[in-house]
């Protein structure tokens, strides 16, 4: 028997553009909060810096793309509670309401998580399931009084495991032998465990949770498709590329992590850290994504063009020099890096609506 | 030159008309501008989608599970690799444009996103596994 996917209770693509328009606010206002936090004249909540970034941009976006796959409108709700949190947050207006917004964002994206994984009940799935109970668990902790960096460690969770279980599903093109499926859910176990160990020893757990990344890389490395997809051509070879270089930073910044004794305020190598995972793992995901991602949530097309490789190429080339402002405790190549950074960004966002123009413009009819 | 294929893509060809029988396939009788649809041009005409990730077309990635072609009409089923995937109704989407485009005596595309069975790495085209080194 065959099953029809239930695509008519579906919420039509018009619709979810405006989900799409709240995150990329938190993505706007979370990037001049980061550089207002570098020193640049931007008016902007430097606090919410973090919260913008990863709960409201990823927690949108994630959840959106999660509302897609299970195809049903009540999973919408998640990117809407998620993006009316980095609304609160971005305009200053009603900032009470935003971790209350941002637990309702997260709770519905793991409802539709756990639904995924009821169809298809898999390691792969259910990492995802992990993923979005970190973000859950992120959440309920803010909305419980707890300040960002004390949940840092979860937020990272939420998005490396979420990307882990989608690179795990991709990776069965390549039949991984049961040793190394075991040795995947071993790190993802390991990293489940030292999330949890943050509670009681945040330092060490932290630590520990940072080496579990570099296990995570490394694995990845070796037996994601993007080895071998690499030598093909065009947006496969583009993508390939993104989540390469993305795999070099997310080893890198486990290791610093380590390096630095855990993530708590002040630990030399924090600011590096955070940013060659969140920046230079997770954007590079995203710049690479963006070109199946954008059609599939919007219903547009998106020719590829090698222009896409500007942005993905300034993030790199500018998180280096931040990470080296870092290390070497120099304030103007931090502030630098970070501008690049955010020159990555609005390129990004310029190529990305210049493909969607060009894809509107070749569509018959 | 014969393309590689799977040896479901074989059962499916005998009982599917794919292949040379296929274009006197239509019932007789029936009007000219309703013929059968071959389902080795349907198949042809899934060629053309590429899954963007890896580099390879649907029907080599076995994502295509059904060819059904009678007078006029053409309907086919197809999965993604996982219900995880955001991209199922786009693919669908541009299977049913990739049809529309490459046979215009179709009056009626139907492509249907089903789940079950799931899709396995073992139903790849033996010319897919072998580009992603089986």
């Amino acid at each position: 028997m065959r099953r029809e996917a239930a695509t008519t209770r579906d919420l039509p693509p018009p619709w979810r553009v405006p989900l799409l328009v709240l995150a990329f606010v938190s993505l706007a206002v979370g990037t001049a909060a980061g550089l207002a936090r570098l020193g640049w004249g931007f008016a902007a909540p430097a606090a919410a810096h973090g919260p913008l970034m990863i709960a409201a941009f990823f927690g949108t976006v994630i959840a959106l793309e999660r509302a897609v796959a299970v195809g049903a409108r009540w999973a919408y709700l998640g990117p809407l509670a998620s993006g009316l949190a980095g609304l609160a947050l971005a305009t200053g207006a009603g900032t009470g309401y935003a971790a209350p917004l941002a637990a309702a964002g997260s709770l519905v994206l793991f409802a539709a998580t756990l639904t995924i994984f009821a169809r298809q009940k898999a390691l792969f799935t259910f990492t995802l399931v992990l993923g979005a109970l970190a973000a859950l668990v992120a959440s309920l902790a803010r909305a419980g009084g707890d300040e960002a960096w004390q949940v840092t460690p979860w937020w990272i969770g939420f998005l490396v495991l979420t990307i882990a279980g989608e690179r795990l599903e991709l990776s069965r093109f390549l039949r991984p032998s049961p040793l190394a499926q075991g040795a995947f859910a071993a790190i993802v176990a390991w990293l489940a465990l030292a999330l949890v160990a943050t509670a009681f020893t945040p330092g060490p757990a932290a630590a520990s949770f940072g080496a579990g990344l570099v296990a995570l890389a490394l694995w990845l490395v070796r037996h994601d498709i993007a080895r071998r997809t690499v030598r093909e051509a065009g947006l496969t070879r583009f993508i390939a590329m993104a989540l390469l270089a993305g795999y070099v930073w997310l080893a890198l910044g486990g290791a610093a992590i380590v390096a630095a004794g855990g993530l708590a305020p002040g630990a030399p190598g924090r600011d590096a850290a955070l940013h060659m995972i969140l920046a230079g793992f997770v954007l590079s995901m995203v710049f690479g994504h963006a070109p199946i991602i954008f059609p599939a949530v919007l219903g547009v097309r998106m020719p590829y063009s090698p222009a896409a490789y500007v942005p993905l190429a300034v993030l790199h080339a500018t998180l280096a020099v931040r990470v080296a402002g870092d290390y070497a405790n120099d304030a103007g190549m931090r502030s630098a890096g970070g501008m690049g950074n955010a020159l990555a960004l609005v390129l990004f966002v310029l190529v990305t609506a210049g493909a969607v123009l060009r894809g509107a413009r070749a569509r018959p009819g | 030159m014969a393309k590689p294929r799977s040896l479901g893509e074989r059962l499916r060809g005998l009982f599917g008309g794919d292949g040379p029988a296929a274009p006197d396939a239509a019932p007789p009788g029936a009007p000219a501008e309703a013929a059968v649809v071959p389902e080795s041009r349907v198949r042809d005409a899934l060629r053309t989608v590429v899954d963007p990730e890896v580099g390879i077309d649907i029907v080599a990635l076995g994502l295509v599970y059904a060819i059904e072609t009678s007078p006029g009409r053409v309907r086919v089923d197809m999965t993604m690799t996982t219900p995880a995937c955001p991209s199922g109704p786009q693919l669908r989407d541009e299977a049913a444009r990739a049809l529309e485009g490459a046979l215009p005596e179709a009056r009626e595309i139907d492509v249907r996103l089903v789940w079950d069975p799931p899709w396995t790495p073992a139903r790849m085209s033996a010319a897919a596994k072998k580009r992603l080194g089986w």
